[in-house]
Order: structure tokens, then C-alpha cells, then sequence
């Protein structure tokens, strides 16, 4: 097939000779798109919470997810997943064809809570092409 | 010079005056292109052993990528089919190295199971994109931090469809872009190491980061960075880095 399509170049690069990681778009790579993106906050004191996010996209998809705890200062966001081996909480996700589920957990040994502000982003695209 | 170029916003948003993170697409920003996506397996060895996994993808670049784990055989005899961010069940890491040409992907016995490593014997599955683009330093101006405009129920706006796919009638997912959903769009990319990585989008962004050993060649994704307002701190020596127009706070 001969070649054709939709192509815009980063600035400074020619459109008809640069290479595909120099355009801002070509049709001949999809971009990520988000299908479903939004946030919440639950508190974990202990034992695992689930938050379930429906989907309905019919699919496996794949998500992003990121959180920040009340309890620091900062504010800072995380990436999820943070490893369980990792200091007094950890965080994981997954999505199935239905859900996608966040799982917080938070252990300061004395039964302390923490609540987890979170935001997420469910993606178009297929987590799942087996 | 003046502004020029092309842009489109999502839906229910004034192309003229709306926030950058409200478009899907801006010829002053990247985007993050998907140039090609894998499915993969390997066995689950015993300890000590090692199953590496290996995609030639032949870019010759370093590339961001993402990879979702898709259980082990064992689990889905149980379970539903699931997709797992870079973690396996246990919320363990995904052991994985980003090369020139090559993404490799370690499974060993301990996946899914850290205590006992009862699924030895077992199948691993993945599914794996990478992406179009390299870590090249870019950072994209702050057009406008504003927003207006409300919803629409009115289908409208701008479609390219894959190839092979009839842009009027595919799905959404089928699009290389449409402007019924938004984009990742890429504030700054590139390299740093030592000091934290600035940005000045005002707001808490998301980001891809990946640890990066130059002696070897090679990134992985790391969960050890925290996200700040004008700042990204990781622990890691050197990091490659996507930042996202993408508010993560309110």
C-alpha cells in the first residue's frame, strides 16, 4: 500500500523526511486516549479497601492511577503501584472487563488511618490483547 | 512570531480559550504515539532460575513503554482476565529493561507469590506498548491556563481513524485521534539526574518516569517519584521522564 495519511512535524522538523518520533501526530501511530479519567479519596485503616470504578468499556483496559496522602504535608502525588515492600502502606491496581479496582493499604502498627486522595485514568486502549 | 498551528479541544470546551489540558490535540505539544504493541509469555522457572522475555522492537532509540501484566495460568483458573500496571498480583514490580532494540522482561518464581512461590511451572502473560517517541528534551509553553465553555451533547469535532478503519463508523478506540476523547498530551520529556525536574504547569501533573543507567543502556519504570506543583523529586541516580497536561489535584 502506497503510503498516505495525516502527519505534523515537532517544530524544526521537515514533515516530509523527519522520522516518526519527530511529529506531534502521524495516522500511522494511534495516541494514547483516555476513555474515563476522575478522582475520590478513601480512608484505610488497616485492612484493604476496595474502590471499584465501573467502566462498561465491555473490555480489558489499562489505567493509570496516582495518589497523595492526607497525611503528608507536601501533598505530593505517587504513582500507583507503590510495592508493599515499601515503607507502612502500598498501592495496586487493576482493571478487568468491567472494573477498575484500586487497592490501598496502610499499616502504622499502632491502628492508625490514612486516607488516600486519588485520580485516575482508564485508557481506550486494550490492557488485555491475549 | 505569533501563535500558529492547529489545535482541538475536547468536547464541551472553547477551543479559543480553554486550559491546555482540556485539548486532545495541539501542534504545540506532543503527543505519546503507540508505535506497536506485543503480547508475551514465558514460563515461571524455579528459584534461582531467571525466564527473560524479549521484544525486538528495533527502534533504536530508548522509548517510554508500558507493560500490564496478565496473570499467570494458575490465577485465571479462578479469576477474571485482569490488567496489572507494571505490578504483578502482589503489587511487586515487574522486573523489566528497556534496551536500543529490545525490551526485556523478567519473570522468576517469586511472581504472585513472594512467600511461597507456588506458581513455578506455570504461564506468565503481558501485554506491552511501546511508544514513538524518545526522551528527547522538549517542554511545551503554558498557552492558557484558563477555561470556559460548558457541555454539549452535540456530536462534533475531529476524527482520524487506524488504517484500515472507516473513520466515519470505527470505534473510538480504532482512532489515532478523536476529539470525543482527550489525549496525553506531553508538557515536558527528557533526562535528569541529581536535581529534582522542574515544570510550571501550577498544578500537581501526572508523569511517567523510568530509572535510566546509561553504563548499561537501559530504563525501567520506577514508582519511586513524587509529584509535586513545580517539581518531580525521584530517588533514582538519573531518570527519563513524561510529564503530562494533566491536573492530578481538584
Amino acid at each position: 500500500m502506497a503510503d498516505y495519511g495525516f502527519r505534523i512535524s515537532q517544530a524544526g522538523n521537515d514533515v516530509k523526511t523527519c522520522a516518526d518520533r519527530k511529529t506531534v501526530l502521524t495516522s500511522k501511530y494511534p495516541n494514547l486516549k483516555q476513555a474515563l479519567v476522575g478522582s475520590g479519596q478513601v480512608t484505610v485503616t488497616g485492612n484493604i479497601p476496595e474502590v471499584n470504578i465501573t467502566h462498561n468499556l465491555g473490555y480489558i483496559p489499562f489505567a493509570m492511577v496516582f495518589f497523595r496522602m492526607a497525611s503528608d504535608p507536601d501533598g505530593a502525588y505517587l504513582p500507583s503501584p507503590q510495592p508493599y515492600e515499601a515503607d507502612n502502606y502500598w498501592a495496586r491496581h487493576y482493571c478487568n472487563d468491567t472494573i477498575l479496582k484500586l487497592l490501598f493499604s496502610y499499616d502504622d502498627g499502632v491502628g492508625g488511618s490514612e486516607t488516600f486522595y486519588y485520580k485516575y485514568y482508564i485508557f481506550l486502549d486494550k490492557g488485555n490483547l491475549w | 512570531m505569533g501563535d500558529y498551528g492547529a489545535a482541538v479541544s475536547q468536547k464541551g470546551y472553547d477551543i479559543k480559550t480553554c486550559a491546555d489540558r482540556f485539548l486532545v490535540y495541539s501542534s504545540a505539544f506532543h503527543g505519546l504515539k503507540i508505535f506497536n504493541t506485543y503480547t508475551a509469555s514465558t514460563t515461571i522457572p524455579t528459584d534461582p532460575n531467571i525466564n527473560t522475555i524479549t521484544i525486538t522492537h528495533n527502534l533504536g532509540y530508548i522509548a517510554p513503554c508500558i507493560i500490564l501484566y496478565n496473570m499467570n495460568s494458575d490465577l485465571l483458573i479462578d479469576n477474571e482476565d485482569r490488567a496489572y500496571f507494571f505490578s504483578d498480583s502482589y503489587g511487586q514490580m515487574i522486573t523489566h529493561r528497556m534496551k536500543v532494540n529490545t525490551l526485556e522482561i523478567d519473570v522468576d518464581q517469586w511472581i504472585d507469590d513472594p512467600d511461597y512461590g507456588n506458581h513455578a511451572g506455570a504461564t506468565a502473560y503481558f501485554t506491552v506498548y511501546i511508544f514513538a517517541e524518545d526522551f528527547a528534551e522538549f517542554e511545551g509553553s503554558v498557552i492558557n491556563t484558563g477555561i470556559s465553555s460548558g457541555e454539549s451533547s452535540v456530536d462534533y469535532g475531529f476524527r482520524i481513524s487506524k488504517p484500515g478503519f472507516d473513520v466515519k463508523t470505527c470505534a473510538n478506540k480504532d482512532c489515532v485521534l478523536t476529539s470525543s476523547k482527550a489525549s496525553m498530551i506531553v508538557h515536558k520529556k527528557g533526562e535528569e539526574a541529581g536535581v529534582p525536574i522542574t515544570h510550571s504547569l501550577g498544578y500537581i501533573p501526572s508523569s511517567l518516569t523510568y530509572a535510566y543507567s546509561e553504563v548499561d543502556g537501559e530504563l525501567s519504570f520506577t514508582p519511586a517519584f513524587s509529584i509535586y506543583d513545580n517539581r518531580i523529586e525521584f530517588v533514582d541516580s538519573t531518570v527519563l521522564y513524561v510529564i503530562f497536561k494533566d491536573k492530578l489535584n481538584g
